[in-house]
């Protein structure tokens, strides 16, 4: 086991050092883990998604034929429907983001979880409201 | 000894290890998040679900967006701003979010200077694919 002195005395120690996701234990994730591990789920998600859409949107670089091409193909209604779950991904990712910032700053400390609920229910409203939007594309 | 100087402070960090330039990444993963939940909200609702129920759309079987529609709007200055943002901080914040992750792995230092770069590059590529893809807007009009 090494260590290092802190300011002001006393020692930390720095090896062995934790990595990964030792915190997670299944059968005991409490609301604040399970809070981060959607939001970095949906972060990856995201991310993926993200190269995808720049991809597919850019495929206007070989002109218009290609371009709407490309666009009727992901309007079948099965990726509709995925395009209302998107929206409710990034608004649980949004609202969370949201609630970590608030956090940061340090408002709201003792109602994490009341916030928590609340992002989560906003972005499952967002999702049921996208898919009502879109309800005549889904057939 | 409980304040010390910049210079005992530095040495501490370096005799100890060198940390990842924590600041600056972190600062502006939130603040690209809190500007993309404003932008994102008008990116889906406009350029999205945008055409939804408007007139003349809705008889186009299949094709909710075609390459006019997108065309109309690139003819704008406020889109072209709204879409080159997008594009700048959402491939920071996501790719950053990645670093984070590999980060939270345990990376660090060569690690850290290896991931950093391969996220730069992939970031970079998007982004010029991306700038490519709406200038092709304004060349295919």
């Amino acid at each position: 086991m090494s260590t290092s002195p802190t300011p002001g005395g006393g020692y930390r120690i720095t090896r062995p050092y934790k990595v990964g996701y030792t915190h997670i234990r299944p059968g005991a994730i409490d609301t604040g883990t399970l809070a981060w591990l959607l939001h970095r789920i949906t972060g990856v998600f995201l991310v993926v998604y993200l190269l995808m859409h720049i991809f597919i949107v850019g495929q206007g670089v070989r002109g218009q034929e290609a371009f709407d091409h490309a666009l009727a193909f992901v309007q079948k209604p099965v990726f509709v429907f995925l395009d209302a779950g998107l929206a409710g991904v990034v608004a649980y990712h949004a609202f969370n983001g949201l609630r970590i910032v608030v956090f940061d700053l340090g408002w709201g400390i003792r109602i994490q979880k009341g916030l928590f609920w609340v992002s989560f229910l906003g972005s499952v409203a967002v999702f049921l409201g996208s898919l009502y939007v879109v309800r005549d594309l889904l057939v | 000894m409980a304040v010390m100087s910049r210079e005992q402070t530095r040495a501490r960090q370096v005799a100890r290890q060198k940390q990842p330039n924590t600041f600056w990444p972190w600062f502006l993963q939130r603040v690209t998040g809190v500007i993309l939940v404003v932008l994102l909200a008008i990116h889906i609702g406009v350029e999205h679900f945008g055409n939804l129920n408007k007139p003349g759309v809705m008889e186009r079987e299949r094709e909710l967006i075609i390459f006019s529609d997108v065309a109309y709007r690139m003819s704008m200055a406020l889109w072209w701003a709204i879409d080159l943002s997008l594009l700048v901080f959402v491939l920071f914040h996501g790719l950053n979010g990645i670093r984070n992750i590999a980060l939270d792995m345990g990376v660090r230092e060569t690690g850290d200077k290896v991931v950093t770069a391969v996220l730069s590059i992939v970031g970079v590529a998007a982004l010029a694919f991306g700038i490519a893809g709406l200038i092709a807007f304004k060349r295919f009009a």
